[in-house]
C-alpha cells in the first residue's frame, strides 16, 4: 500500500472493557447493567466515537467470558445483562484479554483497519482472590508482545489502592468514598467513555488526569 | 429557540459586561472551555476559548465579524440560515477570550432514536447506510434528503472558499442536520483562517497531502468536504468504502467529480467547493483534469456483526471449569482437538485390550 493511500485506512482503537461481576458486585447489579446500557446507548448512537474505539466487553469472577465480542457497538442492537456471582480472579481473565487481542486484532488489520494498541479498562470493587494473577499481567503487558494494551483502572468498594496501582500502565482511579458505590461504577464507566470520545477526537490515546469522586493512584511497575 | 434577527450590542465587548455566565451547554472540546447562553440575550451563546486568542487569530476574529455586512444578500442569508457566524469578539484585559455567536436553530434538535434526549443531531448520525437505520426500526433517509444535506454543506464550503476562508475542521461532529427539512448547519466558523490556518486533525479525516505538522489551506478543505459529502450520500464511511460505493450514487457526474478530489495526487487540482455546487445544481461546471492515483482494492475481508448476544441474563459458570471460556469460537477448535486426542487414546486403548 502506498503512503497516499495509508491515510485511506479507518482507524480503529481496540478497546477491552473489563468488569469485575463476582458475588461482592451483586448489591450493584442493577446499577451496573443500567450503566452498561447507557454506555451501549451513547457509543450506538455516536457513530464517529464507536467506528474509532471498537469495543469488546469481557466480565469475570471465577472465571472469565466474552459478553460483547470486538465489534462497533453500532452493530449491537443492545447489551445482554450480566449476573454477579463468584470469586474475584484476575488472573484468568487477564489470560482471556490476551488471548482476545489475538484474535481481535488480525481480524480488524483484516477488514483494513489501521489498528493502533488496545486499551483495556479494568473496572473492579473487590481485591484479587487468586494467587497467580500477576504472572498473568506481566504476561499481558510484556513489552516484548507487540500487541500488548494500555491498561486503566477504576476501582470502589474494597479494591486495593496498591493491586490498582500495579495493573494500570497509563492511570489508576479509586473511588474517593464521596459518593456511593453505585455512582462510582456509573462514573468510572463515564470516564472511559469520555477517554474514547476524547481519543476518537484527538486522534491520539488521551486519558483524563483526573475522574470525578476518584482519586488518582500513583502507578507502580512490576519490573 | 432560534437567535434573533441581529445581534443587538457591539462588535466587540468585555466579557465582565456580561456578568456571570450560566454553565455550560456543551462540553469544551478542540479551542473552547465551554458555550455559555447569554443572560437577557436569548439566541446568543458566549464561546470561550481556552486561552486568548494571538494576535493573528483575534484580528481574523475581528475581521469574520464585520465580514457579512459587506456580503451580497444571497451569502448573508446562507449565512445567517446555515452556520453559526461570530457576531462579537469577547474582551477580558484588552485581550480576545472567546465570542458570541448564534445558537443553532431548534429544528436542528431531536430525539433520534426515538425515546431517547432531544440533542443537536450532527450529521454523523446521517452518514451510516440505510441498514443502519434499518437496523433501528427507522426510515432511512431517501437519496433525496441526502442530497439536500450536502447541498447545504457544500454551498458554506463554497462561500468559505470565495472570502478566501479555510475552516479545516469539517468532520462529523461539526455540522447538525434537521430531520425535519434536511437542512444543515456549521457550527465553529468562528475557527476559520484566511487563506491558511492549524491543520486540525481528527481521526479518519486526514487528507493526504497534508501532514500534521504542516497548515490546512483551500485544498485541505476541499478534500474533506468532499469526504464528508461523499459519507453523507454513500451512507460508507471507510474512505476505501466511500471511494467504491460512489460508483452506486444515482448521478455518476456528481461521483466523478468527488473522485477527483478524494484521489487527485495534486492538491491543486482539487475541484473548488463551488465546482461541486455547480454539479450539486445541474449548473454548467469547468472541470479541469485530475491526476488520481488508482482506486485502492476493497479489503477482502469486512467487518461482519458479532453474533447477537443473548437477550437473556448470562450467567457466569457455577462452578470453575478448567481452560477457556466456553463462548469463543477459538476454543472450539480445541475442544476438537482435545476430541480426536481422547478418542486417538481410546482406540490406542482397544487395540491394546483387543490384542490381549
Amino acid at each position: 500500500m502506498t503512503d497516499d493511500m495509508h491515510h485511506m485506512r479507518q482507524k480503529c482503537l481496540p478497546t477491552y472493557l473489563v468488569i469485575d461481576v463476582s458475588t461482592s458486585m451483586s448489591q450493584h447489579e442493577q446499577t451496573l447493567n443500567r450503566t452498561l446500557q447507557k454506555l451501549h446507548s451513547t457509543l450506538a448512537n455516536s457513530p464517529r466515537v464507536s467506528e474509532f474505539a471498537h469495543m469488546s466487553i469481557i466480565a469475570f469472577s471465577t472465571q472469565p467470558w466474552v459478553v460483547i465480542e470486538m465489534t462497533d457497538m453500532e452493530y449491537v442492537p443492545g447489551m445482554p445483562e450480566v449476573a454477579c456471582d463468584g470469586m474475584t480472579n484476575y488472573g484468568a481473565a487477564f489470560d482471556l484479554v490476551r488471548e482476545r487481542i489475538d484474535i481481535d486484532l488480525p481480524a480488524l488489520t483484516a477488514q483494513g483497519k489501521a489498528v493502533l494498541r488496545p486499551i483495556m479498562f479494568f473496572l473492579t470493587d473487590g481485591a484479587p482472590t487468586d494467587g497467580e494473577w500477576e504472572n498473568a499481567f506481566r504476561v499481558l503487558v510484556d513489552k516484548g508482545w507487540r500487541r500488548r494494551p494500555h491498561v486503566v483502572t477504576y476501582g470502589f468498594g474494597a479494591a486495593q489502592e496498591e493491586v490498582l496501582g500495579r495493573i494500570a500502565t497509563k492511570a489508576a482511579f479509586l473511588a474517593d468514598g464521596s459518593s456511593g458505590q453505585e455512582e462510582a461504577l456509573a462514573t468510572a464507566l463515564h470516564s472511559a467513555l469520555n477517554s474514547l470520545v476524547a481519543s476518537a477526537q484527538a486522534d491520539e490515546l488521551l486519558i483524563p488526569a483526573q475522574a470525578t469522586g476518584y482519586k488518582s493512584v500513583p502507578l507502580e511497575y512490576l519490573d | 429557540m432560534n437567535a434573533p434577527a441581529a445581534w443587538p450590542l457591539a462588535a466587540a465587548i468585555d466579557l465582565a459586561d456580561l456578568g456571570p455566565l450560566p454553565a455550560s451547554i456543551s462540553p469544551g472540546a478542540g479551542q473552547s472551555t465551554g458555550i455559555h447562553p447569554l443572560p437577557g440575550h436569548d439566541g446568543w451563546l458566549a464561546k470561550l476559548y481556552h486561552k486568548p486568542a494571538d494576535m493573528d487569530a483575534a484580528g481574523c476574529l475581528d475581521w469574520l465579524i464585520g465580514l457579512p455586512a459587506s456580503m451580497p444578500p444571497a451569502d448573508r442569508d446562507r449565512v445567517a440560515a446555515s452556520t453559526s457566524w461570530p457576531v462579537a469578539a469577547l474582551l477580558d484585559g484588552g485581550k480576545t477570550v472567546g465570542c458570541v455567536l448564534p445558537r443553532a436553530p431548534a429544528r436542528f434538535r431531536a430525539a433520534f432514536p426515538p425515546g431517547s434526549a432531544e440533542r443537536y443531531l450532527e450529521v454523523d448520525w446521517l452518514a451510516r447506510p440505510d441498514a443502519s437505520f434499518a437496523r433501528r426500526g427507522l426510515t432511512p433517509p431517501t437519496w433525496k434528503e441526502r442530497l439536500r444535506v450536502s447541498h447545504d454543506l457544500v454551498s458554506v464550503a463554497a462561500l468559505l472558499g470565495r472570502y478566501g476562508l479555510v475552516y479545516s475542521d469539517w468532520s462529523y461532529s461539526n455540522a447538525f442536520y434537521s430531520p425535519a427539512d434536511h437542512s444543515a448547519y456549521v457550527i465553529d466558523v468562528d475557527g476559520c483562517g484566511r487563506h491558511r490556518m492549524t491543520n486540525i486533525f481528527q481521526p479518519n479525516w486526514e487528507d493526504p497531502h497534508a501532514p500534521r505538522s504542516s497548515p490546512a489551506d483551500t485544498t485541505t478543505d476541499r478534500y474533506r468536504v468532499a469526504l464528508l459529502v461523499a459519507r453523507l450520500l454513500t451512507g460508507e464511511r471507510a474512505a476505501v468504502h466511500v471511494l467504491h460505493a460512489l460508483d452506486d450514487l444515482p448521478d455518476p457526474v456528481l461521483a466523478e467529480i468527488l473522485r477527483d478530489s478524494l484521489l487527485a495526487t495534486v492538491p491543486a487540482q482539487r475541484p473548488a467547493a463551488a465546482t461541486l455546487l455547480a454539479v450539486l445544481d445541474s449548473r454548467p461546471y469547468l472541470r479541469m483534469p485530475v491526476d488520481r492515483m488508482p482506486l485502492p482494492p476493497r479489503p477482502a475481508v469486512t467487518a461482519q456483526p458479532p453474533r447477537v448476544p443473548s437477550a437473556t441474563p448470562v450467567t457466569p459458570p457455577a462452578a470453575p471449569v478448567p481452560g477457556p471460556a466456553p463462548d469463543l469460537s477459538s476454543y472450539s477448535g480445541r475442544r476438537a482437538a482435545a476430541t480426536v486426542l481422547v478418542l486417538l487414546i481410546l482406540l490406542v486403548l482397544a487395540i491394546i485390550l483387543a490384542s490381549n
